[in-house]
Formats: structure tokens, sequence, C-alpha cells
């Protein structure tokens, strides 16, 4: 495992779409702020705005990595020298969680100085809901990066970009649209919590999160699911 | 004889499809083992059984004496270097960086030994340039060297001169004989390119529908080819007696045909066989390659 993580990490890193990428999500999240700066958007939430672009970025860059392992072969250097399935999925998931907080850094860190540059007032923010909001926003990501590497691992080819697209940005509108028709209805609400597109969306739009304790658990059991089914699937799958 | 694989009744089925139907085969140490096939007649879906990248729906194979059902088979494929179908490369990658990533794989504790492949396979001057820059057989050389880091003593090639130039296909042969002569690497080698396989293979496998219909080494291969007098003859029993007495060299092939391994008087032949009371229906000169031993050996129908 630990030589299949320094591989795959030792590449990912120096792949050039890693850095296009932070540096598109961090431009964004500049741009953000800059033409919300009447409304002081900071004193509500302070990681809304773009933030539901972020987990299509890391989707792809999910999608190129492993499309690229499947479509080059190199998946099959990895099980010729008797690296396990289990294993090379693992793998990736940890990378993956890396390039994760890696992308948040970049959103989140290029959102907050950018607000102080721009002479934002900040002090209405208290630490402990930012740091509560901020732990919620990364279980989103990581929820909807689990669901990115299943879509990768089913699809295997450059194909699985829009595919993610298409399913995040549906699951998005599903879960906005729903939970607006549905909004008396508690069990709806519950349904909707374990759709982080959705939740992130709401979050974009700098609404407060209710019961983010309970959205936190619920996308967490969405993403371990998620893994669960791309282990199952990948251990019994015939590779070309 | 050691074998460094051996299968045993391996199955593969695609849904409709039965790609395998029972292959049974056993590659010596040592030896350059030419899988021999047409296209679609199973050769790639048992090499990528073995590698491990599919499962078998029925049978079993052992690699180095360890079964495909036991967990250590992991560790034997270790002692595997592959090149399936296509090289297994980065195309972003160069020739060095593509050895330093199969190194990572691999554990190995430092990149020693990387510009030694590099020169083995005669791309110790590609500098920065990136494998999706290369020609098709330097790619198959750079596939070949990923496949030998960590030192591997079984190497399978599958098709590994598919689309390659004369030249391309003559560094190739090079390389693998080198490597089997030099390094006492074991070859397993999948074409469909018979002459060339002709040139290298100590061993054959013939694959058709999914079975090994025959396994020979290549010195029982050269004597199934030996130049010979094909006759066909009312009566195999009485011929033999005749060409007993002529003191030829013979081979009953059939209920009615025997072929003759020397240059006999036709006239002398004919006269003797008269004389033990058989007719000869036919007579052909043979001269047989191992094209046409694989071709009377599967027939000559179409691929599908």
């Amino acid at each position: 495992m630990s030589k299949l993580l320094n591989a795959d990490m030792s590449r990912i890193l120096k792949a050039k779409s890693l850095y296009y990428g932070m540096f598109i999500t961090a431009l964004l999240a500049v741009l953000f702020v800059f033409l919300n700066k009447e409304d002081n958007v900071f004193v509500s939430i302070p990681e809304s705005g773009a933030l539901v672009i972020l987990p299509f970025f890391i989707g792809s860059v999910i999608a190129l990595n492993v499309s690229t392992e499947f479509t080059s072969g190199a998946i099959r250097n990895k099980l010729i020298i008797g690296h396990s399935r289990v294993n090379i999925l693992l793998s990736w998931s940890v990378c993956f969680t890396i390039v994760t907080v890696l992308f948040f850094a970049a959103y989140e860190g290029a959102a907050f100085a950018s607000a102080a540059i721009m002479s934002y007032d900040l002090s209405a923010l208290k630490a402990d809901i930012v740091l509560e909001n901020l732990l919620l926003v990364l279980v989103l990501v990581f929820t909807n990066m689990f669901l990115s590497l299943l879509i990768c691992v089913i699809i295997e080819d450059v194909r699985s970009v829009a595919v993610m697209f298409i399913l995040q940005f549906s699951m998005m509108m599903i879960a906005t649209i729903g939970g607006e028709a549905l909004s008396d209805s508690e069990t709806a609400k519950l349904i909707f919590r374990f759709f982080p597109q959705g939740q992130m969306n709401v979050m974009s739009i700098l609404t407060a999160p209710d019961k983010p304790w309970l959205t936190a658990i619920c996308a967490m059991s969405a993403g371990a699911a998620m893994l669960i089914l791309s282990i199952v699937y990948f251990r019994k799958h015939d590779m070309k | 004889m050691d074998y460094v694989l051996k299968t045993n009744a391996l199955c593969k089925q695609y849904k409709d499809f039965k790609a395998l139907s029972g292959a049974t085969m056993s590659v010596p140490k040592g030896s350059i083992y030419g899988f021999v096939g047409r296209n679609g007649a199973g050769k790639t879906t048992l090499i990528r059984l073995i590698c491990g990248m599919q499962f078998p729906t029925d049978g079993e194979f052992e690699i180095y004496g360890v079964k495909s059902t036991d967990s250590a088979i992991s560790d034997s494929r270790k002692r595997i270097g592959a090149v399936v179908e296509t090289p297994s490369l980065f195309p972003e990658m160069t020739a060095q960086d593509n050895l330093k990533y199969q190194y990572r794989l691999l554990g190995l504790p430092s990149f020693e030994g990387i510009t030694e492949l590099l020169k083995l396979v005669g791309l110790e001057n590609t500098g920065k340039k990136k494998a999706k820059d290369f020609s098709l057989g330097m790619r198959q050389r750079l596939g070949i060297a990923v496949a030998l880091c960590g030192n591997p003593d079984f190497l399978i090639l599958d098709e590994p001169i598919n689309g390659l130039d004369p030249q391309g296909i003559i560094e190739i042969r090079e390389l693998i004989l080198k490597l089997n002569r030099e390094r006492n690497i074991t070859v397993l080698i999948s074409s469909h390119i018979l002459d060339e396989l002709a040139r290298l293979a100590t061993h054959y496998g013939f694959i058709d529908k999914g079975s090994i219909v025959r396994e020979m080494s290549a010195e029982e291969l050269e004597a199934a080819c030996r130049k010979c007098i094909r006759v066909t003859v009312t009566d195999t029993s009485a011929a033999v007696r005749a060409l007993d007495d002529m003191k030829l060299e013979y081979n009953v092939t059939g209920d009615d045909s025997i072929d003759i391994y020397a240059k006999p008087s036709i006239t002398k032949l004919a006269a003797s066989l008269e004389k033990e009371g058989c007719e000869i229906l036919s007579c052909t000169e043979r001269d047989e390659n191992l094209e046409g031993f694989f071709i009377s050996l599967v027939g000559g129908g179409s691929d599908e």
C-alpha cells in the first residue's frame, strides 16, 4: 500500500491538471469575494460563494487521473506486479483525499486572503461557527470525491468527466428543487441531506445550514457507502 | 522439467461468448514459448487471466508452483513482467520517469539500474522526450523496459511486434533473444506473425477456439515439418512392407497416407508397391513451415 501511495502521490503531484484546477478554483473564490464586496458576504458564512464548483473541479482531476491509469494501461502494471485491487483503490482514495484538501485550502485560502485584502469586515465572524462550517464543507467535498471515484472506476475512460458533471449537477438540482418543494417534510429533508451537492448549493447561496452535525453524518455515510460500492465493483471487475 | 506456468482447464466466459474453453498449457523454465493462434483464439484472454486482470470462470493456473486460488499468487506475480496488448506507459512522462514510477510501485529503494535498463532497450538517449512522442517501436521497447523493472524471471509479451516496421521487428527480436540467453528469462510471446515466432521460439503452444490444440518443442516442430513425400495408397500395411524392404524412413500419418523422409526414385517406389499389391493414389512433395503446420492443425477457415 505504501508503495502504491508513493507512486500515485508523486505522479498526481506532478500533474499539471492539479495546479491548473487549483488556480482556477482560487481565482473563482477571489472573483466571488470581489463581486459581493457590497454585501459583505463573510458576515453569514465564510466559505460560501463559488463553493458549488469545488466538487466539479476535484471530480475532474480525479477523472483525468483515473482514466489515464486505465487508458494508458498503468493499472495493468499494478496488478501484474501483485498489488491487490483493494489496495489500488484505497491508495487512490487517500491520494484524492489529499487532492481534495489541497483544493479546499486553495479555495478557502484565496477567499479569506482576498476578503482581508479587500477590507471586508470580518469582525462579526465567530471562530466556532467558521470552523463548524468549514468542517461541514470539507465533509461534503469528501463525499463528492467518493462519488467521483465511484463513477471513474465504473466508466474507466475520460467520458467519466462528462458523466460525473451530469450526475452531480442532477443531484444538486434534485436536492435543491426537491428541498424547496418539500420543505415541510422532515423525511424529504433527511433524504436530501444525503445529497452533498444540494447541501453545498444551499451553503453557496449564503444560507446557514440547519443541523450541520446531521448533514455531516448523512454525508459521511453516503461517502462510506460509495467507497464500499467502489471496492465491491472494482474487486470483481474484469479489466482490459 | 521445471515449469514457470501451468494452466489447467482454464475457462473464461463473457456473457454469451466463451473466450477460453479448458485451456491447458505448460511453459518450461528458460524457454521462449511461442503462443500461436488466430485473432480471437483466446491468447490475450489467457494472458489477462495469468496477469490478474481478469478472473477465470473455471479452471486454475499455477505460477512457479503457486496456484491461482492461493493468496500467495500475488507474490508469484511479482516475478512476472508483462506487456499486454499495448505498452503500459504514461504518455506525458519521459522514458526515465515511466521507469521511476514503476520502481516506486515495486518499492525499490533507489533508481539504480534505470540507466542500464534504458541502455538495454536502446532508449538511453531519449532525454526529455515524452513517451507520447515515441515511435511505436520505441514505445514497445519502453514497455518491455518497464516490464523488466525489478528483474522478473518470466516475461509475458502479447503481440509485441504488431504494427512494427522491419527494423523495429529485428530490434524486438534481438532484445528478446538477449534477455533469454543472457538473463535466462523465460519468455511467453503471443503472436500471429508466425515467421517471426519461428525465429525465436524454443517451444510452441497452439490455441484455437479457446483450447490449446497442441504443445511441442521447436525440435518436435522441425521434425513434423521435415521435407517429405506424402503418398496416399490403397493399402498402408502393404506399403509399409515395401518401404521396410527399401529401408526408407517413413511415418504413417493416416489410414491411407504415409510420409516418406527421403527422395526415393518414384519409379522404384511405384514398382515396389505394385509388387506388394498396393496402388499409389497420389504423391505430393511436402515442405511445411510453421505457418503450414498451424494451418494443417487448426484448418484454414476464417477468423470469425
